[in-house]
């Protein structure tokens, strides 16, 4: 996982950062002056209820359908009874997509019981991961597998990035050993966070109904949009690119194993501009965006526009790409347009529509 | 086509209007007792620093189960003025940037001495050097090219500091000197440090293998520690750049950089990064202090620089008080409830703070408080990441006033007229 924000609270992550970006903060408090006529909050309100609904509910419900395929591949895999590794690596590749779709969103219900930072744990700077996943296999303790279990457990070893070292890393888990059983209920554990992320997501929804803030709504997606941006650029694009070509790492890259890296990013990004852009059924913050500034509206669709057709170009991985000079190239290009949709969200959309987005988990180091 | 944001802070205001009676100090004033307590924190780093190096030359002519217990105290002593500095890193950048040298944390340990591979590992995604061990070694490859490191001297340290863009490859600092004077703590999320025996500064009964080479290692890194806290303590001086930058910005910049460092280090980095983390993970490694098991302290003198700069006060080593007008004042002025707010939750962070350095006292360090299974530890260090959290909140709305007429308002063209700089 990375860097969480509001995680903090009694259940929730913390990220891991580096970047030492001090300025974020005075960049808020110049914002925090302005004073023009913000839109009717209560439309704010209606607006961020209705792409919780609409944009978010149907990506944590197929996150929900689509780990539940992962558990019972897996199981059945692990039991030897009609799965292969090749289909469970393929249902993991699904998960770990349907994941980043969401992965940005750090309240709510994924704020609970650590649930988001138990989902994906990365970057691990101190190695934990390897270390704990193998003293639970050298333990081959069977009360670590009950379900409850996880309750208690490191979220180093709880999700998808857990998985993905057991099911890449050689030898692969062999069926009915202790390591695919271990496998076996992670990814369990994993189907079922997800379904509680899903079956809790409407009822969280009215609380943004009920609360005194009409902007609340709004002002947690506009910072789940802008700290993933800054997740993307600052950890899953820099670390594994090095500042130059001889310093390039791919064990630094978010889903080596897998090499789902760039996949992952394409969906981070997809997460931020669904949010602004909608869909045929429901209008996203472009819409109030461009009521309040036109030209910030068009210069957004414009970064979108060029952003998506970037990475449509990009038929190759994070892992290979990083050196290749010229892919590396277009690696550094699409680096410098998310920089400036962060910068775009953290600045001119929140001062637009008259949202201070606060402090966050990357603030600072 | 886009344009750079961030132009939109200059500003600058002189007077600051008194809204609910009280009568409000300078912002001018407010920055100068800001960096007055750094000043003295700074200092007081470096004298502490200076004394830890005198406790270690001694270790290094006798290597002694005394020496080694006085060198130890005296990094613990040393760390209390070093802590409560660290508000000032955040929004300023030249500490900012500084900081990796003396401060850097988590490290791997494995590129400085010999470490028990069992628990530590051989290997690890992040990191080639990450059991380089120079000390065992004179000749190590580093960014594809061999490194003589046949002498250990501070040159060397500073080329192996984050070799390999990897932060972990910590080389010097608090930390580095620290695994030099503990060891690796074994003792999982049991009770116990380090446990290095004086011996591995003995030349003549050497444990651990390359006794000289260790006592070059520690030698140098409290040299390049001074070194860097001296350069430090200058910036802060009253012609000192970090001084003058910070007065350069402006009131109201100025006053922005503290809470931006309050905030940042409340949120992200030790509500977040250093505490909540380990609590996440229950894992020993993940803790500020994990040689020494000192991370009660660190939090506990963390926490409490957040408060100094707050309050306008600090205490001195030596007993002595800087104190001057404060952001408190300012904010009591415009919003006295919101004071009254923002004291209240930096009092509540330093008692859980207190909280679990009493559970240290008892045996009950950071490492023990964050395994798996230990409801009322990490219950208490829950608290403890609780009340940062709360306090962050408050701060937000101290962010607020400070932005906002309420405090004072002379206008400038980037924050009256925001489509300009847009």
């Amino acid at each position: 996982m990375t860097s969480l924000l509001s995680a903090l609270h009694s259940g929730q992550t913390p990220t891991l950062k580096r970047p030492r970006h001090a300025l974020t903060g005075l960049c808020l408090l110049a914002l925090a002056n302005i004073t023009w006529a913000a839109p009717a909050p209560e439309l704010e309100r209606q607006l961020a209820m209705d792409i919780g609904h609409k944009l978010i509910q149907p990506a944590y419900q197929r996150l929900a359908e689509i780990t539940d395929h992962l558990s019972h591949d897996t199981e059945a895999y692990c039991q030897m009874a009609g799965s292969s590794l090749e289909a469970v690596q393929r249902s993991y590749r699904d998960s770990l997509n349907a994941w980043m779709r969401v992965q940005a969103i750090n309240w709510g219900p994924a704020e609970k019981y650590n649930r988001n930072p138990s989902m994906y744990f990365w970057p691990d700077k101190k190695n934990i991961s390897s270390r704990q996943l193998n003293t639970l296999i050298n333990n081959a303790d069977p009360a670590v597998l009950d379900p409850a279990a996880f309750s208690q457990a490191s979220i180093a070893v709880s999700g998808l990035s857990a998985i993905e070292r057991l099911l890449f890393d050689a030898p692969p888990p062999q069926p009915n050993s202790y390591r695919c059983q271990l496998l076996s209920a992670i990814s369990a554990n994993t189907a079922r966070i997800s379904q509680l992320l899903a079956a809790e997501w409407p009822a969280y929804m009215q609380q943004w109904q009920a609360d005194s803030d009409p902007l609340k709504g709004i002002r947690l997606l506009l910072k789940s949009m802008d700290e993933i941006a800054q997740i993307i650029s600052q950890q899953k694009l820099a670390m594994p690119m090095g500042s130059e070509l001889s310093k390039a790492r791919i064990s630094r890259a978010e889903s080596y194993r897998s090499a789902s890296s760039l996949a992952n990013i394409r969906a981070n990004w997809a997460f931020i501009t669904s949010l602004l852009q909608g869909n045929s059924d429901q209008p996203g913050l472009l819409k109030l965006i461009s009521r309040e500034n036109d030209e910030l509206a068009e210069t957004l669709r414009g970064l979108i526009f060029t952003t998506d057709h970037l990475l449509k170009a990009m038929d190759f991985t994070l892992e290979h790409a990083i050196s290749d000079p010229e892919q590396r190239g277009k690696l550094m290009m699409l680096q410098a347009n998310i920089d400036t949709m962060q910068s775009l969200l953290s600045a001119d959309v929140s001062g637009t529509l008259g949202i201070t987005l606060g402090f966050n988990s990357r603030d600072g180091d | 086509m886009f344009k750079p944001t961030l132009a939109v802070l200059a500003a600058g205001i002189t007077a600051l209007m008194p809204v609910h009676g009280f009568a409000a100090p300078q912002a001018n004033d407010v920055l100068k007792t800001y960096a007055d307590i750094a000043q003295a924190g700074y200092e007081d780093s470096l004298h502490t620093a200076q004394a830890l190096q005198v406790s270690i030359s001694k270790l290094i002519s006798e290597p002694t189960d005394t020496n080694l217990k006085a060198a130890r105290d005296a990094w613990i002593a040393a760390r209390v003025p070093y802590q409560q500095t660290e508000v000032y890193r955040f929004g300023n950048s030249l500490v900012d940037d500084w900081e990796g040298k003396v401060n850097a944390w988590p490290l791997d340990e494995g590129l400085i001495d010999y470490v028990a591979t069992d628990s530590y590992g051989a290997e690890s995604d992040e990191n080639p050097l990450y059991t380089a061990n120079v000390i065992a070694n004179a000749k190590l490859q580093l960014n594809g090219e061999e490194l003589d490191a046949t002498t250990i001297d501070k040159a060397l340290l500073q080329k192996l500091h984050e070799a390999e863009e990897v932060e972990a490859n910590v080389a010097t600092g608090y930390h580095a000197i620290e695994f030099l004077l503990w060891g690796q703590d074994l003792n999982g999320t049991h009770p116990g440090a380090g446990n290095r025996p004086a011996t591995d500064f003995d030349t003549k009964n050497c444990t651990g293998g390359h006794c000289d080479r260790r006592a070059q290692y520690l030698q140098a890194a409290t040299e390049l520690l001074i070194d860097d806290l001296q350069d430090m303590a200058n910036s802060w001086k009253a012609e000192g750049d970090a001084r003058k930058a910070l007065l350069a910005k402006g009131d109201k910049d100025g006053l922005a950089t503290i809470l931006t460092g309050m905030g940042s280090l409340s949120y992200g980095e030790l509500a977040g990064e250093r505490t909540k983390l380990g609590l996440m993970l229950h894992d020993p490694e993940e803790e500020h202090d994990c040689f020494s098991d000192n991370t009660h302290w660190s939090h506990f003198y963390d926490a409490k620089g957040i408060q100094n700069v707050y309050l306008g006060e600090y205490t001195r080593v030596d007993g002595n008080t800087v104190k001057g007008p404060s952001l408190s004042d300012l904010i009591k002025a415009a919003d006295p409830a919101l004071d009254t707010e923002l004291r209240g939750k930096l009092d509540t962070t330093q008692n859980a703070a207190q909280a679990m350095v009493d559970a240290a006292a008892k045996g009950h360090t950071f490492d023990v408080l964050i395994a798996a299974n230990n409801d009322s530890g990490n219950k208490l260090v829950q608290t403890f990441v609780d009340g940062l959290v709360a306090q962050t909140q408050s701060l937000e709305k101290a962010v607020k006033i400070v932005g906002s007429g309420d405090i004072s308002i002379e206008g400038s063209d980037s924050l009256d007229n925001p489509s300009a700089v847009q």
